[in-house]
């Protein structure tokens, strides 16, 4: 690769308890995972609910606190970070939710939303802020700012409220930012706005995103790279167009398949419909129990995670 | 078309709900045609009616909403002239309906046998209950479940699962119309999918009506045989679903911007186009067509004249760019 990547995930584990006391048990939802990041990349990760793709993202902005492995950016090592190391990581990478309802607070004004991120990373004296607060609002679209500036959330629409959620991840000016479903709950006629606006601030800044979603085909648009998981793993990882073209992996497969507008005809290429076992402790390939490929040794063995051909990497014994 | 082959008939309706504000038509002169063993796909966006018209033909509305103009016929037959009882018996025997959260709607402390069971034997009470029984075995091979989940609670069962209990439970009593209100929109991409099959399948083999409720056009361009488009309160088309891919077929200026916008799958990666502006506040409804502000080929009569949608041969578009003449119909 020509950059060193910016975000370098290796290992990653996260791990939950589920139940207490004598039953308490532990899930997995994130099984060593690696990959990483460019400057400037598009990185989607696609997935079902509970392949692990939220974890993911949570444990990178470091919501969450990773179980093992590492994660750096911009060569730093942040797995561990607390305290201020922590508020000064945030400054380098952001998050926006699925949620442009609950995400804002409803008795704080748009102006209030964008100044309490922008002091506590104090990036500018008192009196700059307002000037802060006014050019990010001009950058997510949100115009006339000096009424927009004044506006409480349940006077904006979806759209609106989702572009006030970008704008306040970036007030600090980060790097990196982790959208999750950014456009899931948004209008059909909304979500290609704010798509062409990522893609924008992408271009303009050189921001790099990882783009979580369920969606094949906005993964496909707005990926420079896609990423597919299943039961906390990584399956399948190549450039957007070669991942829809050629995928390789059966998961990624009936995906595909399962995608609405995908020319595919009769059965789902599936054996069975059960939702991928996450418990600590199980062998094998996360997806053999649905794999109509599967093998003998898929479900004692895990696949690694091997380059196939350029670029294209592929979790699968077949 | 005759109007008494339609399944369901819905002539000049309008839903309104009372506010503070005043009263707001959700549901403009609406008219719309389903018929016999046609899957019929709505589309609009959140505010458009769509839900509120799923309720209304079931005469469901809550609250402040209400018909105020227009009417629904089902197998010819006006369900607002119905008294209570002639209602209960007509739901679920004629008509039924497959809600958004449906698979939440099963009664937890009940099995699922029990609970189809139920729904058969409150409208067939002559029914015995090995002849019960019989069809429940026989509703739950249509939407595959294997007979041994059948004394599950629904707690047990997957959503996807759930969801095609509530679609056996939906067609048990052999209805000629069921209203689907986003049936598979909390699914999974790959379950959504398999119901999907389902249902077309079960629905070519049962031989009823769907009006599928959605917002996901792609989706419903590959299940619906036709498609109606609604925009704020009001159908601005109704288009068979394969015209959609073809390039030849003109469109209304929404349903080419709402297709526009989508990402595909397939071919190749072109830039998407939104559409400009916010969807209108059915308050404050702009004049002409509720569309003009956001529309790129605005002209003159649009901004002062409403356009009416004229059906010939099943589709239509209320566009003044278009004379129905000119409407291309896609064969």
């Amino acid at each position: 690769m020509a950059h060193e990547p910016l975000v370098e995930v290796k290992d990653l584990v996260v791990r939950f308890a589920v139940g207490s006391g004598l039953k308490r048990q532990y899930i997995v939802p994130v099984n060593h995972v690696s990959f990483t990041i460019a400057p400037g990349e598009v990185v989607a990760l696609v997935g079902e609910s509970g392949s692990g793709k939220t974890t993911i993202g949570r444990a990178l902005v470091r919501i969450l606190a990773p179980s093992g492995g590492s994660i750096h950016v911009g060569g730093v090592d942040v797995t561990k970070i607390k305290g201020k190391a922590l508020i000064a990581y945030r400054r380098q990478i952001q998050m926006i939710f699925q949620d442009p309802y609950g995400s804002l607070n409803p008795v704080k004004t748009v102006e209030r939303h964008m100044r309490l991120p922008i002091r506590k990373h104090k990036q500018g004296r008192e009196g700059a802020i307002g000037e802060q607060i006014d050019e990010s609002l001009r950058t997510v679209g949100l115009t006339p700012v000096s009424e927009m500036r004044l506006k409480f959330p349940h006077e904006l629409s979806g759209g609106q409220r989702q572009r006030v959620a970008i704008a306040r991840a970036l007030a600090v000016k980060p790097r990196v930012l982790v959208a999750d479903e950014p456009i899931s709950m948004l209008d059909v006629s909304i979500r290609a706005e704010i798509l062409h606006l990522l893609k924008q601030l992408q271009q303009e800044y050189s921001l790099a995103y990882l783009y979580i979603t369920h969606d094949l085909a906005s993964a496909r648009y707005f990926g420079d790279r896609i990423m597919v998981m299943y039961g906390g793993q990584i399956m399948e990882a190549a450039p957007a167009d070669e991942l829809v073209e050629r995928p390789r992996h059966p998961y990624t497969r009936l995906l595909l398949a399962a995608t609405p507008g995908a020319v595919h005809t009769g059965p789902l290429p599936e054996t069975s419909n059960r939702s991928p076992n996450l418990a600590e402790g199980r062998v094998g390939c996360p997806f053999a129990d649905r794999c109509p490929h599967v093998m003998a040794i898929c479900r004692t063995e895990d696949p690694p995670l091997v380059e196939q051909s350029a670029q294209h990497l592929v979790a699968c014994h077949l | 078309m005759s109007n008494h082959e339609a399944i369901l008939e819905i002539n000049d309706l309008s839903v309104a709900y009372c506010t503070p504000k005043g009263d707001v038509l959700a549901v403009q002169d609406m008219n719309l045609r389903v018929l016999p063993n046609e899957i019929m796909g709505l589309i609009g966006e959140s505010g458009s009616g769509k839900s509120t018209l799923a309720y209304a033909v079931m005469r469901l509305l809550k609250g402040s909403a209400r018909v105020v103009k227009g009417s629904i016929r089902i197998l010819g037959r006006d369900i607002y002239a119905m008294d209570k009882e002639e209602l209960r018996q007509f739901r679920w025997t004629n008509l039924s309906m497959v809600f958004q959260s449906a698979m939440n709607a099963l009664n937890p402390v009940l099995t699922v046998e029990t609970q189809i069971i139920d729904t058969l034997l409150s409208h067939r009470p002559q029914l015995s209950k090995r002849e019960a029984r019989e069809k429940v075995y026989e509703l739950v091979d249509l939407v595959r479940i294997d007979r041994s989940r059948i004394t599950s609670y629904p707690h047990e069962l997957s959503g996807g699962m759930r969801q095609r209990i509530v679609i056996a439970i939906a067609i048990a009593l052999e209805p000629s119309l069921v209203i689907m209100d986003e049936p598979t929109t909390a699914l999974d991409v790959v379950v959504q999918r398999s119901i999907l099959d389902q249902i077309k399948e079960v629905q070519q083999r049962a031989q009823f009506s769907v009006l599928f409720i959605s917002h996901d056009f792609s989706l419903v361009s590959q299940l619906a045989s036709r498609i109606a488009i609604m925009y704020a309160g009001r159908v601005v088309e109704v288009t068979k679903a394969r015209s959609l891919m073809d390039a030849e077929v003109a469109h209304h200026p929404y349903t080419e911007g709402l297709w526009r916008a989508i990402p595909k799958i397939t071919g190749t990666s072109v830039a998407l186009e939104g559409i400009a502006g916010t969807p209108p506040n059915l308050l404050h409804l702009p004049s002409g067509c509720a569309f003009h502000p956001r529309c790129r080929y605005t002209f003159e009569p649009c901004r002062t004249m409403r356009p009416h949608l004229q059906e010939v041969e099943g589709s239509g578009i209320a566009c003044h760019r278009f004379v129905p003449e000119e409407i291309h119909h896609g064969s």
